[in-house]
């Protein structure tokens, strides 16, 4: 066996929902990251609570990308159900990890002379090591409860080994993230650690072909989940209010923020429903607070009318939805981006909004305090899309910078302004870029903020005249923003001798960054062009890249593919549009993407 | 009480009114709501810029209009959410928040369970007609059963019990007005505002035009035929209506812009077996009188020990969220790398 010095290492673990091995995987990616190493995790799991299978993936090594990648180098298998699926993506030569007491473990340990060749779960190209975890659990821990959960500790300890990592090295990283749980439990979560490196030490012919390089560089990087990039970046955007209802994969930023609320002015509350959040939340900007809420697709369409009420009465608000797969229920826990569309157009008749799209980890930070920004600059929704793949997994990612702007709370006039003023209509556009100054409650003049269509001084109006201003002046902000530079520009990376180019946005972008690195070893280039806002769409922008690239692949994870027909609408029709979509719950891969863009090529050589 | 009460006040109920309307037909109970709502704050002495006015959708809701005051017109159903985002975000603020019986115990139905859990520090008032008024006359959830709307239908689902319910989910001031009995009103609606939690205070206000009919339960004429006295309070100004007599007991006093106000029960010697702190006595006397569709007016139930809700989220020294200043909201750059640590 060959010793290894792997760069670019991906684990799965096939386990039951529930059994507590989310928070083990969880601190084993820490620890690996902790060390140096780049590591991202995904996992792939079921919406419920207990039961049927769920995988943990965990991508790490010095080169590791941060997408996931479509085939692993090592299985533990704790489970029969979607084994085989597991295994069918085992690269060959990878290593499963299985219980020799467990049902799978009857069927395929090498050691048993009645072990079964033609057993599903048996592949020539793979290497089996059994770890007996359920009775080293058994024989060393006391209560029920630690039996369960040091099993998974326990192929922790042994998989430490495995890819040469030190006992103090891993023990040192559970140790401080079990610390708050009390001594017991990081005296187990040790014995445990303990328990499987010795069993790995103790065999004497263990492959070293898994040993992960490492190098000693200065690093300044942070490890973050989306949703914890969004939290903070609503944080440092001064949000001082936000409501959310429970809803996967948007949870998460919620319970953030209600951690950031002890320390910050900041008052989270968990609302009733969706709308109902949205509501406070409106109620909460219209009183002068900067106010957000977070949700994902079903929470966002029981949002709908107060998305237009938010635009129409120009109340600023900023409204995360963490996409998920839909319509209706849909896979509550599978990633999805199908709310291109919904985001453009919810709420009944036509409202102005902003749309962001972020599609990596600094994104997902910037745009968010961004958002708060231009929310209250221009009074009115802003949607930032991110994913349930964004949201959920944690990423290795540059470091985040302090905002490079400062909180702005956009028009908004204060006594003093209002004094000098010799009139004050709060609909009236005096400098003519469609924003018109507010005023808080208790700090000027009466007025009434409404739904219903009014005049420049707020007062009702039916009259023609002030029903097409209302309509003109609230789309007007749309140009304004973008004259005035409001808006994230596109990253865009243009390959000279690339005839051909690729518009991502939200999660693909790490997958179709790798599949770019990887189609580039083969000669292939391609641009790239990742879309940072949706609403006001950036036509100019967009328009320049077509101009320089005969063949566009559009990535995206919907169906009917959202955002290319919304490039037609808003850009050209007639390019060469390679669609590239998917729209199975599934986290885009690298190797999609280059198979479909070599087979697209190769097609226009035929 | 007083006749030149609130000679102190530097407002009048005039100073309330705005150059809109409202457009309601004449005759409608939900005009008589605004004009004691007029009355009232201009005898708490509130200025208008202290306001907060927070409206549902229906006629009800459109009189926001005609108050002059910080005005909110939301949609239909979700008044409730936006005066706790408001109330929450600046509690300095005074919050009223006007809805219909459809707006309220329909559409709004779930989140009005929500704010009544809340203690929210607001007056709510439920204008409750008995039916849609602003869409022509249509069945509510309030309306009776054997009460025929005008286009003559009748329902025998029992309607929702507003009262009962915002005294079993939390409120901790409830009364039931008339918006023909002006004066009742306006002292319920000043102790509905001096109260320090959850006020709601519904008000039998007929919809002239497609619910004051022969044979409807949401008439004029069936309310003051079926209305029986509960505990009448008044709320005075201590100083000014007592100069002499500060020695008076009041039930409840409060303190509004460094004026003291009292809260008394008027006639509850007329009522010795009731009490409006007991809350299982509220109760069970209103539902008896439910039952017998009876419609008692006065303050039912009141109890002043219950935190606020935005109490929740202050401490003494801490600003309202609403008043910060822009950089103010952003933690520093000191906070910022402690931030990331947990990251790193
Ligand atoms: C979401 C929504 N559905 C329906 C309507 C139409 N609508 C307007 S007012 C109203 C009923 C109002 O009844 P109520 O709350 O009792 O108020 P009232 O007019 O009787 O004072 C309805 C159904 C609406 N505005 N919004
Ligand atoms: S329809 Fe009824 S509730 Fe509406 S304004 Fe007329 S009388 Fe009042
Ligand atoms: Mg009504």
């Amino acid at each position: 066996m060959s010793s290894g010095a792997r760069e670019d290492l991906q684990i799965a673990v096939l386990t039951e929902n529930g059994d507590y091995s989310v928070s083990t995987n969880d601190t084993f990616a820490r620890v690996l990251y902790d060390l140096g190493l780049k590591t991202t995790t995904r996992r792939i799991f079921p919406s419920n609570i207990k039961g049927a299978p769920s995988r943990y993936f965990i991508r790490t090594g010095q080169n590791a990308k941060m997408a996931l990648r479509s085939n692993s180098d090592i299985a533990i298998i704790l489970i029969e159900e979607r084994a085989e699926r597991v295994l069918s993506r085992l690269r060959p030569g990878g290593l499963v990890i299985y219980d020799p007491d467990s049902y799978i473990g009857e069927k395929i340990d090498p050691a048993r002379d009645d072990k079964d060749i033609s057993s599903r779960f048996y592949r020539d190209a793979l290497n089996y090591r059994a770890v007996p975890l359920k009775k080293l659990a058994a024989d060393n821990f006391e209560d029920y409860l630690m039996k369960r959960v040091m099993r998974n500790v326990i192929y922790v300890g042994f998989l430490s080994s495995l890819l040469g990592i030190g006992f103090t090295e891993a023990s040192e990283g559970f140790a401080e993230n079990f610390a708050d749980k009390g001594e017991k439990i990081v005296d187990n979560n040790l014995k445990a650690l303990k328990l499987g490196r010795d069993y790995a030490e103790n065999l004497n012919s263990l492959t070293d072909e898994f040993q992960l390089t490492r190098s000693r560089c200065e690093r300044d990087t942070l490890f973050m989940r989306g949703n914890d990039a969004t939290a903070l970046g609503a944080v440092m955007g001064g949000c001082t209010y936000a409501s959310w209802y429970p809803i996967t994969p948007a949870t998460s930023h919620g319970e953030n923020l209600e951690r950031y609320a002890q320390r910050y002015p900041l008052v989270v509350e968990q609302g009733e429903n969706e709308d109902s959040c949205l509501g406070r939340a409106l109620g909460a900007a219209w009183a002068g607070a900067r106010a957000s809420v977070s949700t994902s697709g079903p929470g966002f369409s029981n949002m709908a009318e107060f998305v237009g009420y938010s635009s129409f009465a120009e109340i600023p608000v900023v409204i995360f939805n963490i996409q998920r797969c839909g319509p209706s229920t849909g896979m509550p826990t599978h990633t999805k981006q199908g709310d291109l569309r919904a985001a453009l157009h919810i709420s009944h008749d036509e409202s102005p909004r902003v749309v962001l799209t972020p599609s990596t980890v600094e994104q997902l930070y910037s745009y968010s305090w961004q958002a708060f920004n231009i929310a209250a600059r221009y009074q009115m929704p802003v949607i930032l899309l991110s994913d349930l793949e964004l949201g959920l997994s944690h990423f290795t990612t540059e470091k985040l910078d302090y905002p490079d702007e400062p909180v702005d709370e956009g028009k908004v006039l204060s006594p003093a302004e209002l004094e000098e003023l010799e009139k004050y209509s709060r609909y009236e556009d005096v400098d003519g870029d469609g924003v018109c100054p507010r005023t808080l409650p208790g700090q000027g003049p009466t007025y009434v903020t409404r739904g219903a269509y009014h005049a420049a001084d707020g007062r009702l109006s039916e009259a023609p005249e002030d029903a097409r201003e209302k309509m003109e002046r609230l789309f007007k902000k749309m140009t304004t923003m973008k004259e005035n530079n409001d808006l994230p520009a596109p990253e865009v990376e243009i390959c000279n001798s690339a005839g051909a180019g690729a518009i991502v946005f939200g999660s693909t972008r790490y997958a179709f960054e790798e599949a770019r690195e990887n189609l580039t070893t083969e000669g292939i280039e391609l641009s790239l062009f990742d879309l940072p806002v949706l609403s006001p769409f950036p036509t100019k922008e967009l328009h320049e890249f077509l101009n320089q690239h005969k063949k566009i692949f559009i990535i995206e994870q919907n169906y009917s593919g959202q955002l290319m027909s919304l490039i037609q609408e808003k850009v050209s029709h007639d390019h060469d549009f390679q669609p590239l979509r998917s729209y199975d719950g599934r986290y885009m891969n690298a190797s999609i993407i280059e198979e479909r863009v070599k087979e697209s090529l190769l097609n226009e050589r035929k | 009480m007083s006749e030149n009460r609130g000679s102190k006040n530097k407002y009048s109920p005039v100073d309330y009114e705005t150059n809109s309307s409202a457009n309601l037909c004449p005759g409608c109970g939900h005009a008589l709501i605004t004009r004691a709502l007029r009355q009232a704050v201009s005898e708490l002495n509130l200025p208008p810029e202290k306001l907060n006015v927070v409206a549902g959708i229906g006629c009800s809701g459109k009189t926001v209009a005609e108050i002059k005051a910080n005005g909110i017109h939301t949609l239909h159903g979700c008044a409730a959410p936006v005066a706790m985002g408001s109330q929450v975000a600046n509690p300095d603020q005074e919050h009223i928040l006007i809805s219909g019986d459809g707006d309220s115990w329909a559409i709004g139905s779930g989140k009005m369970i929500a704010l009544l859990r809340t203690n929210l520090d607001l007056l709510y008032i439920c204008e409750n007609n008995g039916t849609y008024g602003l869409t022509r006359g249509q069945l509510s959830p309030t309306t009776k059963i054997d009460s025929p709307t005008r286009w003559g239908m009748v329902s025998d689902i029992p309607p929702v019990d507003g009262i009962g319910i915002a005294m079993v989910t939390g409120a901790t001031y409830v009364a039931r007005g008339f918006s023909a009995r002006q004066e009742l009103l306006v002292e319920q609606i000043k102790g509905g505002i001096l109260h320090d939690g959850l006020a709601y205070l519904e008000v039998f206000s007929p919809c002239r035009t497609f619910n004051d009919h022969e044979g409807s339960h949401h008439s004029y004429k069936y309310c003051q035929r079926h209305a029986a006295d509960f505990p009448k309070i008044s709320v005075n100004d201590i100083e000014a209506d007592y100069p002499s007599d500060s020695e008076l007991e009041h039930e409840f006093t409060y303190e509004e812009d460094g004026r003291q106000f009292g809260l008394e029960f008027d006639n509850l010697d007329e009522m010795p077996e009731y009490d409006p702190t007991d809350l299982n006595l509220a109760l069970k006397t209103w539902e008896d009188y439910w039952t017998e569709q009876i419609i008692p007016l006065g303050l039912l139930y009141i109890d002043e020990s219950q935190k606020a809700h935005h109490e929740r989220f202050y401490s003494e020294e801490d600003d309202y969220i609403a008043t910060l200043e822009p950089e103010e909201t952003r933690p520093s750059r000191e906070d910022f790398s402690i931030i990331l640590d947990q990251f790193r």
